[in-house]
């Protein structure tokens, strides 16, 4: 990619970014609900409402709220949150490792599953263990993350007591135990994505064995293995990383759920709480920030087929 | 894993020899750790600012407030050893305790409480402002004596100081409460690590003697139900609140645990808008109470772990409460007399709103759809999300029927206030001038016999007029491993851990 496509690239990205964010804060006042109202809530008395509002900033006409908002974005924090008083990027950033420990090591636990079980699967096509990685990748997509994650929690943590049933300890702390605390919900949440990864695996592999330079380097006598290994599979990773990338949004939606079960204390639980309680500056800031995240990690997909295959540089 | 496959194996013997002598508790010792579930994580430290149990279930461990109370909703002493109320109603004088330290090693002198009551009455910041504009004036003749004196006379005035959002706090303390919270209660506090745990430690300087009986203290928020009993089953936590009623048999089965159901102070009722046609005919509500089998509600909703009410107030408020049950028996036949009556003999069609946060009202909601169609009364059902449902029912009193609950008070007219005429609280749209009368007049007379005759007769009042079809005050269900005792059910949001202690460690 060249230093101008890299420029553009990055404009799309601050529009895009422009855009979400005008659309959230359109989006949040136009839903029914009111922070000062779900302070007050049903068992306080009196009047205080307007009162509430004002001391929130809830009652300033929109284009000062969505100011006001931009000019903490420029502060560097992300704009305040009204329930916890706290700017949003430091509510954030508490969170944050949980949340990516979470969902690198699904993404982890999905590729040690997912593509080897579609490479194997592709190079014995038609056999048991086709049929085997096929019925996996059905069932596995199938399967809803929280209850996998409630089977995990019986299985090993109530029946075997190998595991703690949730929570989390800081790899900062004991390393080991943070491993420990993230084992099932890694695999709750990357099963799913090892089954998608494994269907388009083993279908992108068929496909590129058809194509000619396979044949090319089977009559070259190149072993089997050299074959399906590096001429095969290394074609074959295009289609399953653009699948990866564009998974990373809905592997960030499955750690909201999964950290509900397992009581980690990731983003996740921060968006909900942002949600029921009509933290309107804590969900702008959230969207924002993930966001960013989905279109930058997008942006590093795009980046990686030049590794992955050469042709697409000079495209 | 050793050890625990030998305490398993400890816990096996000695069970099947003491099955029932495990449920007297032992004599209270010292020392020991908790961990308790939070059900959710808290907004905030600060008991002035944030408005949820969440909070106070925490904080109430960490601060005091000048009034106390216990299981029965007494008013006891708390920071202040005694009070005395002028013959006008007007002036309270609080005779601080001596010798009282905040966790910080400062004096408690009455410019901390002085400062507090300032704090909780702030309009905009306080939640619970509301019930504090009724202070005029607060003085602080001597260190320890704080004189507050009220705008009107006001009977329930030393109960709204007995609350969880009633802290005491040190004076000068500002917004880093929130996080670093300092009182003078009997934990202090050490750290919080958001959505994960609040670890508190015993003070050993508490002015109870010999309390608390825990070094340790730590919150863990589980917020999911599962997730929070099989942590329960697994060891990982000691106590748990809400413990699902139809988990209850099967959590008792386990040897290693125990179930407690206690009395609480909640309230749950098919809210009728009388604002709005047909429930504007009292014989339109009168039906609706016919008609309904409380009884099935009860136990479909609950599973039987409750108490049915026959007016706005639950059983637990011992004196001022009246069984007026009776009053409107299950009867299909009189109910569709009664909608005949009010020239519905056909029924007709409404739409019941159910809270989403809230599975038992929903599910009592969703039971009473069933039992209105047998008289006629055809009910769309309607799932609304928390805010939608404060936005819609509460607010703009937009609704037609919808089943809620609410949390009781300690003081019965503060509770029944909210049937006031024209009050903010009031979204039932009910009115009736002898309520309005009464209450006034209850809400200004400290002479006990008075009062208990005019919190009988409000009852009676909303049970006739059928204000709402009053249904349960649920039990408060608590799960315990086997060695925790000394725990109790307060009648207000929150709770404390002073008297709780482990029997074996």
């Amino acid at each position: 990619m060249r230093g101008t496509d890299l420029l553009a690239r990055a404009a799309s990205v601050a529009v895009t970014l422009v855009v979400v964010s005008i659309f959230t804060f359109l989006l949040l006042r136009v839903l029914p609900g009111d922070p000062a109202l779900l302070i007050l809530g049903a068992e306080s008395p009196g009047d205080t409402l307007a009162e509430m509002r004002r001391e929130l900033g809830t009652d300033r006409p929109l284009l000062v709220q969505y100011g006001a908002w931009v000019a903490s974005v420029a502060r560097g924090e992300l704009g305040i949150s009204i329930r916890h008083r706290q700017p949003v990027l430091d509510l954030i950033i508490e969170r944050l490792p949980v949340t990516l420990s979470l969902s690198l090591l699904a993404l982890l636990v999905a590729l040690a599953i997912g593509l080897p079980l579609g490479v194997v699967a592709a190079a014995r096509r038609g056999t048991v263990v086709d049929y085997g990685a096929l019925a996996f990748s059905q069932l596995g997509q199938a399967i809803p993350p929280f209850w996998l994650g409630i089977m995990l929690i019986l299985a090993f943590a109530l029946k075997l007591r190998w595991l703690p049933t949730g929570g989390y300890e800081p790899w900062s702390d004991d390393p080991a135990e943070a491993l420990r605390s993230l084992a099932m919900p890694s695999l709750a949440l990357g099963v799913v994505l090892a089954a998608q990864i494994a269907r388009m695996q083993r279908s992108s592999m068929l496909d590129v064995m058809g194509e000619d330079f396979v044949r090319t380097a089977r009559a070259k006598g190149l072993p089997e293995s050299r074959v399906v290994y590096w001429h095969t599979l290394r074609n074959a990773l295009i289609p399953t990383v653009t699948v990866v990338g564009l998974q990373v949004g809905s592997v960030l939606g499955g750690a909201i759920i999964i950290e509900q079960i397992f009581a980690l204390p990731g983003l996740g639980r921060l968006v909900l709480f942002a949600v029921v309680n009509r933290d309107w500056p804590l969900i702008q800031g959230l969207v924002f920030f993930l966001a960013a995240l989905t279109v930058v990690l997008n942006l590093l997909v795009d980046l990686s087929y030049a590794w992955l295959d050469p042709r697409t540089r000079r495209a | 894993m050793i050890s625990r496959l030998i305490a398993a194996l400890a816990a096996l013997l000695l069970g099947a020899a003491g099955a029932t002598a495990a449920d007297t508790p032992p004599a209270p010792r010292p020392g020991g750790a908790v961990t308790v579930a939070a059900l959710a994580n808290p907004d905030g430290l600060d008991p002035h600012r944030s408005p949820a149990d969440s909070t106070f279930i925490i904080t109430m461990n960490i601060f005091d407030g000048l009034v106390a109370t216990n299981a029965r909703g007494e008013l006891l002493p708390g920071l202040a050893e005694r009070w005395n109320i002028s013959g006008d109603g007007l002036t309270y004088t609080f005779e601080l305790r001596r010798g009282v330290t905040f966790h910080d090693g400062k004096p408690l002198t009455s410019a901390d409480v002085k400062y507090s009551l300032a704090r909780m009455a702030e309009k905009g910041k306080s939640p619970h402002a509301a019930d504090y504009a009724i202070i005029a004036r607060v003085e602080t003749p001597s260190p320890t004596t704080v004189v507050i004196t009220l705008s009107r006379p006001s009977a329930r005035f030393l109960s709204d100081l007995a609350y969880g959002w009633a802290a005491i706090v040190p004076e000068g303390a500002g917004d880093e409460l929130a996080r670093k919270p300092i009182g003078t209660g009997p934990f202090r506090f050490v750290e919080w690590v958001p959505d994960s745990h609040v670890k508190l430690v015993k003070n050993a300087r508490y002015f109870v003697p010999g309390r608390p009986y825990l070094d340790e203290v730590l919150f863990k928020v589980i917020p999911d139900e599962t997730a929070r009993v099989t942590a329960l089953r697994a060891g990982e936590i000691d106590i748990t609140e809400r413990v699902p009623p139809q988990m209850v048999d099967e959590l008792r089965a386990n040897r290693s645990l125990r179930v407690e159901t206690y009395p609480s102070n909640t309230l749950s009722e098919l809210a009728i808008n009388a604002a709005r046609k047909p429930f504007d005919d009292i014989r339109v509500r009168r039906a609706l109470f016919h008609a309904i089998d409380r009884a099935a509600v009860l136990e479909g909703a609950n599973f039987g772990y409750g108490r049915l009410i026959g007016s706005f107030m639950a059983p637990i408020i011992g004196e001022y409460y009246v069984d007026l049950n009776g009053r409107y028996p299950h009867d299909l036949a009189k109910a569709k007399a009664l909608l005949a009556e009010a020239g519905y003999p056909n029924g007709f069609e409404t739409t019941l709103y159910l809270p989403q946060p809230y599975p038992d009202y929903s599910a009592a909601g969703e039971i009473i759809a069933s039992q209105l169609a047998r008289v006629g009364i055809r009910v769309r059902l309607e799932t609304l999300e928390w805010g939608q449902w404060l936005e819609r029912v509460y607010k703009q009193k937009d609704y037609a029927l919808t089943a809620i609950g609410h949390y009781g008070r300690l003081d019965p007219i503060t509770l029944l206030e909210r049937f006031k005429t024209g009050y903010n609280a009031n979204y039932f749209g009910y009115s009736n001038p002898e309520f309005d009368r009464l209450l006034n007049e209850g809400d200004v007379t400290h002479d006990r016999a008075k009062r208990r005759a005019i919190v009988r007769r409000l009852q009676e009042l909303l049970s006739e007029d059928a204000a709402c079809v009053f249904l349960v005050s649920r039990d408060a269900i608590v799960g315990f491993q086997r060695d925790v005792w000394g725990y109790a059910e307060l009648p207000i949001p929150g709770n404390r851990l002073t008297d709780v202690y482990r029997a074996s460690r």
